[in-house]
């Protein structure tokens, strides 16, 4: 049986992601947002240390540096204001719910990078805040 | 969501000019911009408890693994269905949720969440 070479990769991220989702919900019953955040922003910072490497470094370029901070930056707010949504609310809400970032990365990229809104991606931004609006509405009491 | 809205649009920018992996490196020092003023406000006083600390790091280090898997996969397959196929991570968290907290839904719910994976199969399609 063929299989495609990118396959195992793509299913192994997928699969990262979806338990990086949930971890958090395990480690909260311990400890605050707070402390998390710090723990994984140095436990990260190793990480990706220790993938430099097998790279030979990182490169410097000034305007790609700063995007990258502010990446890190936007991305680790999210991450603790996602773990104390997490403290608060079940699992499945505040991962659906913040799993559809991708609706204002694809309106920024509209509305910054004048990319074209495809009627695809159009559909997904209307549905995306239709599921957000029945979520919300039909949240257990 | 907002935030992470930025965290996915802003390294399509980076990454013009620099490699994923600097990019990546670069990422976690802007991570430490929000986890120092939030250590200061712990007063420099992290609480230690194994568990926690220990799923933490699984946590971070699956996190550094899956978005070096994705770039790998990103080399060797097509853009468009390897991107869609990871943005359906949620259906991992969905089932753990399930399974390992026992969290339920009822129809209507059911239907939101659907709706919600429909929007992201959309918006990560081209």
């Amino acid at each position: 049986m063929f299989i495609a070479t990118w396959l195992p990769y793509a299913m192994l991220a997928l699969f990262g992601w979806g338990v990086t989702a949930f971890l958090p919900k395990l480690a909260l019953k311990s400890l605050s947002p707070r402390h998390l955040i710090v723990y994984h922003s140095l436990f990260f910072l190793c990480g990706v240390s220790l993938v430099q490497l097998f790279y030979g470094g990182p490169e410097f370029e000034p305007r790609g540096v700063l995007l990258a901070l502010a990446t890190g930056f936007s991305g680790s707010l999210g991450q603790l204001i996602y773990l104390e949504a997490l403290r608060r609310g079940p699992l499945i809400y505040v991962s659906m719910i913040s799993s559809l970032y991708s609706l204002v990365a694809t309106v920024l990229s509209c509305v910054l990078l004048h990319a074209p809104l495809t009627p695809r991606h159009a559909a997904g931004v209307l549905l995306g805040v239709a599921s957000i609006v029945l979520l919300g509405a039909t949240r257990d009491k | 969501m907002l935030m992470w809205g930025f965290w996915a649009f802003l390294p399509k920018l980076a990454l013009q000019s620099m490699q994923p992996h600097s990019v990546i490196f670069y990422e976690a020092f802007g991570n430490l911009m929000v986890a120092l003023p939030v250590l200061v406000s712990l007063r420099l006083r992290l609480e230690h408890n194994r568990n926690a600390v220990l799923i933490t790091l699984v946590s971070s280090t699956l996190t550094v693994c899956a978005v070096l898997l994705f770039f790998l996969a990103l080399q060797r397959g097509p853009v468009a269905v390897i991107v869609t196929m990871t943005a359906m991570y949620p259906i991992v968290a969905l089932v753990l949720a399930w399974a390992v907290l026992g969290e339920r839904l009822n129809r209507l719910q059911l239907a939101a969440v659907c709706m919600a994976l429909g929007a992201i199969w959309l918006l990560a399609s081209p």
